[in-house]
């Protein structure tokens, strides 16, 4: 039986501020909850269909670029919602040309996409293969799991 | 992205793909005509080399089938078999592995083959023969074709995590083996699945094979695959071709040769004094259909009276048909296997390093992977040789698209370019595997 609630998260772990989303499913996976299912999807978006399925809410995990917000800045928001800056995995031709956008707007054709779509997001200054990521993304690491904790608290009581 | 030019509608038509859409990297097209004469005809591979090969030297043998499923994230699998089994000859062990084990590797090769073949039917092929821009649009009438298929495709990709850890880049893959078997209760659950989902894909290939308009486009191929004698090829066998060439698979490197192009990053491949050849599912199923299991047999008939073709197939549009058969085939192998699966004695073989050479070829989704690596006394790699399925079909790509030139000369701009996209897709390519021109013939400086 899957969990209700995903947690998707998406980067390369050796490529700078991209390392976010791997870090932070790596922090999530130490505080197991029966509730919630997190998986950790590297560069891979087109497997996030397989994980689809009978869920409730998804939140997608991801490292932004926007030029209106420092990097460091934690964003939070619906992940269809008209401003959402561009994601490090939305334009990407890894997997046969399939982004994760692609992977949702697919998703909602096909009634598989969760009722409600969460993105946490960092502004990331680069995701220069062979970078650490820098003091500003690390530092948000702890803040975003225990938003996501909060916010999936929220959509077990609602 | 592309564009059209004409400088005179009888005269010169130049076509320009500027990035190859639905395919895996990065490559784009440019073709120039005069007249119904193809003028220039460029499959241009642009995306950077990545060295693999030369970076292999110097590491040890255990290491490699772990950096060489980094080549692909599609087919990690394919470079996996092969370094194995290549480096199993390398140390002498090649003829020791278990009888379980080649059993395993089987079933792991049928995971990716379901999985990529899944990938590319239905989501990225698909709409070309359905007349829709991408498998978001094609989904909005086809729904439940494309939930069928995503079904098939999470059964492959269960199959991977269930035999070598996990979907991507699985990591319970050895020289001489597995890490550790798979458990006997998951198999057993697993084998449930995939008996549905063999179901499932039989109607879908009785779909594709009646509900779809292939084009025309007929021509002499050499088609090369494995040629097993008792089964349909994956992991094992000579490699044969239609026209000749039967060589061991240590030979096969000799059999053939690369040459590098000013336009691609990616060499092309040509049996040696001969020319361009073609591998992949077409090539396998032309060669191998005796080979196929019950499910996928039965089927060949009438999938050969849908399309009023029978085997061999000398249209590679109808490679489409090939992969739905081979995943037919897959999920029969897979079920079965896993059904009356008990663990194995041992996972692995054990290996003591030894200097040696060894190549061995396995079938990836898209056609032959071949390997040769060179061993010192300690294991550690001396020099490395991969040649990808997609290098070897680029001359072919070139070849078909010359042909079909002349079929396009009346046709409307946007619908030519998107015909010539469509037959590259045929072909399933997978150019960052293929992008590996360089060769560096000296390692040491000063």
């Amino acid at each position: 039986m899957h969990s209700p609630i995903l947690i998707a998260a998406y980067g390369n772990a050796l490529a700078g501020d991209d390392a976010f989303g791997p870090l932070v499913a790596e922090a999530l996976h130490a505080q197991a909850c029966a509730e919630v299912e997190v998986v950790s999807l590297g560069m891979r978006p087109a497997a996030l269909l397989d994980h689809l399925a009978d869920r409730s809410a998804l939140c997608v995990v991801d490292a932004a670029w926007c030029d209106q917000q420092p990097a460091g800045t934690l964003l939070e928001m619906d992940f269809f919602a008209a401003d959402r800056p561009e994601l490090v995995y939305d334009r990407a031709l890894s997997t046969h040309g399939l982004s994760v956008l692609a992977e949702l707007q697919l998703a909602r054709q096909l009634g598989l996409c969760p009722p409600q779509v969460r993105l946490v997001a960092v502004v990331a200054a680069t995701a220069q293969v062979g970078c650490p990521p820098s003091a500003a993304v690390r530092q948000q690491v702890p803040v975003a799991v225990r938003r996501i904790a909060d916010w999936a608290r929220h959509v077990r009581c609602a | 992205m592309s564009g059209l030019t004409r400088e005179s509608k009888s005269q010169r038509r130049s076509i320009h793909v500027k990035a190859l859409a639905r395919v895996e990297g990065e490559g784009a097209l440019n073709l120039t005509m005069r007249g119904r004469e193809v003028e220039e005809l460029e499959l241009k591979i642009y995306e950077p080399p990545r060295f693999f090969e030369a970076f292999l030297r110097g590491r040890d043998f255990r290491e490699v089938p772990d950096i060489t499923a980094r080549i692909c994230g599609i087919c990690p699998v394919a470079y996996q078999m092969g370094s194995c089994y290549a480096l199993e000859k390398a140390m002498g062990v090649f003829d020791q592995i278990d009888p379980a084990i080649q059993t395993l590797r089987n079933v792991l090769y049928c995971g990716e083959w379901i999985e990529s073949h899944l990938l590319h039917m239905f989501l990225l092929h698909l709409p070309d023969f359905l007349g829709f821009e991408s498998a978001i649009s094609m989904a909005a009438d086809h729904g439940a074709l494309v939930k069928r298929s995503l079904r098939v495709k999470k059964a492959g990709n269960d199959l991977l995590m269930l035999v070598a850890g996990r979907a991507v880049h699985p990591v319970g893959v050895c020289v001489g083996g597995f890490y550790r078997a798979p458990d006997a209760a998951a198999a057993t659950r697993l084998a449930r699945e995939l008996r549905t989902c063999l179901d499932e894909m039989c109607e879908l290939t009785l779909f594709l094979a009646e509900k779809i308009e292939y084009p025309a486009l007929e021509r002499d191929y050499e088609f090369v695959a494995l040629c097993p004698d008792n089964e349909y090829p994956m992991n094992l066998g000579r490699i044969r071709s239609n026209k000749g060439l039967n060589v061991d698979q240590e030979e096969f490197g000799r059999a053939i040769e690369e040459r590098q192009v000013s336009h691609s990053t990616s060499m092309h491949a040509f049996v040696r004094d001969r020319g361009p050849y073609l591998v992949g599912p077409l090539a396998r199923l032309n060669l191998n259909a005796d080979k196929l299991l019950p499910r996928a047999a039965e089927l060949v008939p009438k999938v050969c009276q849908a399309v009023g073709k029978s085997l061999p197939w000398r249209n590679n549009f109808l490679s489409l048909l090939a992969r739905s058969l081979e995943t037919v085939h897959a999920l029969e192998l897979a079920a079965d296997t896993l059904s009356k699966y008990v663990p194995p004695v041992r996972s692995r073989v054990p290996i003591v390093p030894r200097a040696g050479i060894g190549g061995h070829g396995t079938e990836a989704p898209r056609g032959l992977c071949w390997h040769e690596y060179r061993c010192d006394a300690d294991g550690t790699i001396v020099s490395a040789r991969i040649i990808p399925p997609t290098t070897q079909n680029y001359a072919t790509i070139e070849a078909d698209l010359r042909e079909l030139a002349p079929q396009i000369v009346d046709v409307p701009d946007e619908d030519a370019t998107l015909r010539c996209e469509h037959l590259i897709r045929n072909y399933d390519p997978c150019i960052s595997c293929s992008v590996h021109f360089l060769k560096l013939s000296r390692s040491q400086v000063g």
